[in-house]
This record gives structure tokens, sequence and C-alpha cells, in this order.
């Protein structure tokens, strides 16, 4: 228990001096500039359906993650940190803290999304029940994409690990293998290893673009449930791997 | 018991060594200071005593335990004044102990106690980034020692301090050693070590070069030879032949800039001249002294020679300043 208060204190103070440094002022920006593009009803034939809505709402909520957890990382690369990890809430507190906050926001960037669109542009059936299904994957995408971030941030790894996941997040996200066939020939042997190695880098970033999809769709099946826990694996696991990582390393604060 | 123990300490930066071999220790109620000159690697020292770094070879304990393991016990300030100043200096505090699990009406007069000690209690509830680089030095002083720690890890605390501000760090670290706080200074002023500090270590390219305690600092500079009889005139030929630096007034002798062969030889020669030895007291150099020979690589004994002194030297003194 003794921990968890401890980043929970961590946490509420890290959020309180990231809103009252007014950085949050840009993503409050940003918001009202999607929601008047992409959620107002500009005129009364447009209509907007739930797929509509949950597909443009977790491409903004995400790439907003994404510099969300960029500015909270490298809030957390300055010198101030040196006091917070002097205490005893650990390297592993620390970095849970950011991680937390990073997530908090995103959630907050998409109920305020939830919120504005019923108000000034209700999607058709729209419901709690509607609304939950693109929810609950959504949310576990912004945490991938915090944890992912955090991985992959300066406090973390080090610039050789940094150039190294990167590489292989890369080779897994690559889509379609024609990129491949294009500069390599697939039936040569270095073709079929990369292509055996971008098969198996990739399986671990399936959840994300599985759970991605279950956002936008939202149909739920036995296959569903799997890609939730797929999810809640892979967060479990880039977080772990964040921590093992920032645990090992010198910390050099600047 | 050692608060500080340190044994082979190795530490490098991209293959350029820091740290090279440092072995030191430093006792529990001992005010020790750290000097050296920029990129030494005292910074460094204090990061892996805090565990933010990781030794390459070496054995670092903190209060018997590794640098992580000790955080509850150990107060740190760091050498610059960054801190998170969107919060209110109180309000910095309560996070402060918050996230060592301190809370309730303890952590809140603790807080009252410690913000009266560094002088900020009118300011305790202004935003941090109204504070001047002193009061932020004293922000930083309190949340040191927001745990009542047993050892206090302390860098630089006078840095970018103007004069004024120097006096009262140096008041407020006089005070802490007063409370019988462990504490393990890295400075630069040399005033501050020698007013606040028992013991001094000047490290050099990574090493322990000098260490002395402050209150017997090396004679670096030269001796004074004190005669029992008054010597003639004669003798001064004599001493200026073996080196002209050498002085005398009445009964004593001073050699501004000492070498064993030369005292030797001087011994020597006033011993043929049959005259007897009342003391023979090297003359104290002051710390800045020992430093810059330190740092210039004329590297003195770690450890000054025990001062000579004798009854009978204040006899005859105090004779000659009644004649």
């Amino acid at each position: 228990m003794t921990r968890y208060r401890q980043i929970l204190a961590w946490t509420r103070f890290t959020l309180s001096e990231y809103l009252r440094s007014g950085r949050v002022l840009i993503e409050l920006g940003a918001l009202i500039v999607f929601a008047y593009v992409f959620l107002r009803r500009p005129n009364t034939a447009a209509i907007l359906d739930a797929t509509q809505f949950f597909s443009m709402t977790a491409v903004f909520v995400l790439v907003q993650t994404i510099y969300t957890s960029s500015v909270l990382m490298s809030m957390g690369s300055r010198a101030q940190g040196y006091v917070v990890l002097a205490r005893p809430l650990g390297r592993k507190g620390y970095l849970m803290g950011l991680f937390l906050v990073s997530v908090m926001i995103g959630i907050a960037n998409f109920l305020l999304c939830s919120l504005i669109v019923t108000l000034i542009n209700t999607p058709v059936r729209w419901n709690f029940v509607i609304w939950g299904a693109g929810t609950l994957p959504l949310i576990l995408e912004i945490g991938l994409v915090a944890a992912l971030v955090m991985l992959l941030s300066g406090l973390v790894l080090t610039s050789g690990w940094r150039l190294l996941v990167l590489g292989v997040v890369a080779l897994a996200s690559l889509g379609s293998a024609d990129i491949f066939s294009k500069v390599i020939a697939l039936d040569s042997t270095f073709g079929k290893l990369l292509s055996a190695i971008r098969t198996l880098v990739g399986i671990p970033l399936t959840p994300l673009l599985a759970g991605f999809e279950l956002t936008t769709q939202r149909i739920y099946s036995a296959q569903s449930v799997a890609i939730i826990l797929g999810q809640i694996t892979l967060l479990v696991a880039v977080l772990a791997f964040s921590m093992a990582a920032f645990d090992r390393r010198d910390i050099i604060l600047s | 018991m050692s608060a500080i123990y340190i044994e082979g300490l190795r530490k490098s930066y991209d293959m350029v060594p820091v740290l090279r071999g440092l072995s030191m220790s430093v006792d529990a109620g001992q005010v020790y200071g750290l000097l050296g000159p920029n990129g030494a690697g005292k910074s460094t020292l204090l990061h892996l005593m805090m565990g933010f770094l990781r030794p390459d070879a070496g054995r670092i304990e903190v209060l018997g335990l590794a640098p992580m393991a000790a955080h509850r016990q150990v107060g740190y300030l760091p050498e610059r004044l960054r801190y998170h100043t969107h919060c209110s200096g109180r309000e910095y505090l309560r996070y402060i102990g918050k996230f060592g699990d301190e809370h309730g009406a303890g952590l809140r007069d603790r807080i009252t106690a410690l913000l009266t000690l560094v002088g900020l209690e009118e300011a305790a509830d202004r935003r941090m980034k109204t504070y001047s680089k002193g009061m932020l030095q004293r922000i930083g002083i309190a949340q040191a020692l927001l745990s009542d720690p047993d050892l206090l890890l302390i860098d630089e605390p006078s840095s970018g301090l103007d004069p004024a501000g120097q006096v009262e760090m140096q008041e407020l670290l006089l005070e802490l050693r007063s409370r019988g706080h462990t504490i393990f200074l890295c400075s630069h002023q040399l005033d501050e070590i020698t007013n606040v500090c028992d013991r001094v270590g000047i490290l050099v390219r990574g090493e322990l070069a000098a260490e002395t305690s402050v209150a017997n600092l090396p004679g670096t500079e030269g001796i004074v030879i004190t005669l029992v009889e008054m010597p003639a005139e004669d003798l001064d030929y004599g001493l200026r032949a073996l080196d002209p630096t050498i002085t005398r007034e009445g009964r004593r002798i001073t050699i501004p800039v000492n070498t064993p062969p030369l005292q030797a030889r001087l011994l020597q020669l006033l011993l043929d001249e049959g005259f007897t030895v009342a003391s023979l007291q090297p003359t104290l150099g002051t710390l800045r002294d020992l430093y810059l020979h330190v740092v210039s690589g004329n590297i003195p004994p770690t450890e000054a020679a025990p001062q000579v002194t004798m009854p009978l030297l204040d006899t005859l003194l105090a004779e000659e300043e009644n004649q």
C-alpha cells in the first residue's frame, strides 16, 4: 500500500504541474479544432454514426497521446527529477507516475470528444453500450501508445537500444510484403529470413492493430476477447520491459 | 561506524574514466567536504552514492546499505537549482514528503518547522517560480531534511548565490552541523569548507589526491624554528648560505618554502653552532594553498604532520615580549 500511495502522490503532483504549466492548452486547442472540423454537423443532412466517430476520434486521441507522452517523458528527463528519485518512491514509481498521467490525459481527451459529440452532433443509434464497446479497447490503445512512447524515450532506453527497438517496430509495422518484394527478392534466402523475422516481431504488435480495429468496428466475439487480453498482455509486457530497462540504466537528467 | 564507505570505485562515461579506483570513508557524525576542479568527478560521486549511476567497478555503502536501499535515511540536495516551480514551497514540501510516504499532521508540523529553520515561513505559500536563487536553495535544504535523514549529501550549495546568499547558506550549514547531522558536502567555496567541515578531501582526475582534517591542514608553506638561545648576527650568514629565503627575527628562524633536505641541513647547522631548538613548527598553509598545490600536481602527504607544541616556547615568547 505504501508504494501505491507514493505513486499516487507523484501522479497527482505531475498532473498538477502539467496543468499549471499551461501545456494542456495545446491539447485543448487541438481538441477544439478537431471538434470543429470533424465532430460538428455542417448541415442538417450530414449524419454521423458511431463507426465514423470512433475512427476519427481514435486517431486524434492516439496522436495526441503520443504528443502528451513525449512531453511528459521530456519533463521526466529534467534535472528536477533528481529530488523525486532521491525519495523512497524509487525508479519504478517515478516511471509509473509519468505513464499514468499520459493515460489520464489521453482518456480525458477522449471523454471530452465523447461529450462534445453527444451535445452537438449525436451519432445515430448512440447509446451507452455502443459507446462502451468502442471505449474499452480504445482506452487500452491509449495505454499501449503511452507505454510504447515511454519505452522509446531517452529516459528509459539508451540510444543504441532505442534504435534497435525502433528498427524492430518499423520492421513489424510494414503492413505489406509488397514493400519487401520491391526491394528484396522474397524467394532469396535473405528475403525469406527477413520475412520470417518480420512475421515474428510483428506478432507482439498484433493486439495494437487489432485493438484499433475493434474500437472502430465494435463487433464482439470470442476473438474480440482474445484481442483485449492481447492488448492487456502487451501493455503489461511493455511496462515491465520499460521499468526493467529504467531500473538498470544510469540516470543522467539535464 | 562509516556513514559512507567506498572502495575501488570506478566510473566511466563513454569509455572516458571519471572515477579511477576511488577509496574513501566518512565517519558517522562527521562533516566531510569534497573539493576538486570542474570535471574532477564530484557530482558523479554523489550520483553514485544516491544510486542514480551504477559503478563500473568497486563498492559503495551508504549507512551500511546499497545506495538505493538507503534513500529513506539520506537527504539529497542537487547541484542545480532545478525544482518543480509551479507550486508553492509548502505544497512542494508536502508532495516531497508524500513521495516518502510521510503524511498527516506529522508531515505538516515538520514542514512548518523546516520552513522556519530555512527562513521561508513568510514565502511558504508563494509559487516557487517567484523565489530567488537563495530561496530555492533554502527550499532545497528543507526538502533534503524532510525525512530527518541520518546523512545529508549536498552538492554545491552556494553555486549561483550572491555573497549574501553564500553567507546565509554557510550559516544554515553550520546550523545543520550543530544538530549533529553527518554531512557530505561538495563545494568550490573554500571558506565554506574551512568553516563548516571537519575533514576535507581533494578529488583530482577521479582520484582522492589529498585528504586531511580541517583543523590540522598540512604545512605546505614552511616551518618556523624557535631557538632557546638568542643567536648572534653571524648566524645569518650561515642561514643565507643555506638558502637566501631563510629569515631570522630574534630567536625565530623561518623557512618560507620548506623541503626535508633543507630542514635537515638547517638543523645540522644549528646543532653544529651549539644552539638548542625550542620548537619546530610547521606554518599552517590555508586550504587555498593546499588546494592549489594539489590541483597543480604538487601533492603533499595525505595527512599533516602533527603540530609540535612545547610549553617552553610559550615561556620564551612571553619573556621576549616583556623585554
